[in-house]
């Protein structure tokens, strides 16, 4: 196979990786992401976001990679026998015309073991994908904190 | 052998409970009622001794409870979510108590993570969030003695990929000062609602004026 064919080959694949990307930007959309500034010591930071599903489809959350950290899950911080406890979540399912809201005190992205220290101002890039190999990109600045984010959230849906 | 003895303490324990609702009588349900606080123990329970290190290098026992309020809080540094949360509430709250409120006002969290926070770690990790913050952890023997008496609970683990475990309570313990607990503020935790409950608490302290 010379290399004309080789690249032949990789055509459908390709345009099969577009169509997706393409789709999924339509049909998901990502805002309000964040994350919490690790305070010194600590070798762990929490990202959130809202995920929001247009589409009729379903689209399973499957994964989270970044450059910047070694690991990246999804926990959920539950209360169960009087205590606060983190809960690892393999993955989150989106129905048609669903939103999934990652926020403090409930699921949270866990950022784990940064590459190098990300202090206010940097920006973290974070891959999500679904599964049927759709991907999406975000960008998640770093803050030191956003106080009472439930109170200001109140307010805008009066 | 054990039946009649515990037959007697629980009587006794009526006994002064009887005692005290009589002893506070109608002002203390009209102060329950229009503050409405849930938060507030129906009697205070006074703490026993307790030995921790605090970040500042000195020990963390009763005495130094002594004539403050202390807001309280149990977690541990490598906490992403809720620790962080709760503390960078609680510095927006100290941030608007009047001076005076603040100069009686003490707020403490606790490592429940011994195996990883120092009170060295904790004096940088507390005063990131607010400069007057104090950071105390211990061995888990002594952080039991503290924990059990604020009714709360901690566990420690390791997961099954070797990463550490930590489970604690969440609410944000008040403490008065006459060392007593006073009133557990439960999570989530948000600043205007703190100040708000804390400032409640004071002002229905009993010998305290309702104005
Ligand atoms: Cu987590």
């Amino acid at each position: 196979m010379n290399l004309y064919q080789r690249l032949a080959t990789l055509i459908p694949f390709l345009l099969l990786a577009c169509a997706n990307l393409a789709q999924a930007t339509e049909d998901l959309e990502i805002h309000d992401a964040w994350a919490r500034e690790a305070p010194p010591g600590a070798a762990v930071m929490a990202g959130y976001l809202t995920l929001h599903n247009h589409s009729s489809e379903t689209y399973t959350l499957t994964n989270l990679q970044s450059p910047q950290f070694e690991k990246v899950e999804i926990h959920r911080t539950e209360e169960r026998d009087g205590m606060t406890q983190m809960i690892k979540v393999s993955q989150v399912i989106l129905g048609p015309k669903d939103s999934v809201r990652f926020q403090p005190g409930g699921m949270h992205l866990m950022l784990m073991k940064p590459k190098k220290p990300l202090k206010a101002g940097a920006k973290i890039s974070l891959t999500l994908s679904f599964s049927g190999e759709t991907s999406m990109q975000v960008t998640l600045p770093v803050k030191k904190a956003e106080a009472s984010i439930h109170h200001d959230m109140q307010t805008h849906m009066h | 052998m054990s039946k009649p003895i515990k037959l007697f303490l629980g009587s006794l324990s009526v006994l002064l409970l009887l005692g005290a609702a009589l002893y506070l009588g109608e002002p203390e349900a009209d102060a329950q009622a229009s503050d409405n606080n849930p938060a507030k123990l129906a009697t205070p329970k006074p703490l026993s001794e307790f030995q921790l290190m605090a970040s500042d290098g000195r020990p963390l026992n009763r005495d130094r409870l002594k004539g403050k309020w202390t807001l309280l809080f149990f977690g541990y540094t490598h906490c992403p979510d809720v620790c962080p949360t709760t503390l960078s509430e609680l510095a927006t709250m100290a941030g608007q108590l009047t001076p005076e409120i603040h100069k009686d006002t003490q707020f403490i969290f606790v490592s429940v993570d011994p195996r990883r926070d120092t009170p060295q770690s904790l004096a940088e990790y507390v005063q990131y969030f607010d400069p007057r913050f104090i950071g105390a952890t211990g061995s888990i023997e002594e952080l039991a003695v503290l924990v059990r008496q604020l009714d709360s609970k901690f566990s420690l683990g390791t997961s099954p990929l070797g990463e550490a475990i930590v489970n604690h309570s969440s609410a944000v313990m008040v403490i008065d000062p006459q060392v007593r607990y006073y009133a557990r503020l439960s999570a989530p935790h948000y600043a205007e609602d703190l100040l708000q409950q804390y400032l409640a608490l004071r002002q229905h302290t009993p010998g305290t004026p309702i104005p």
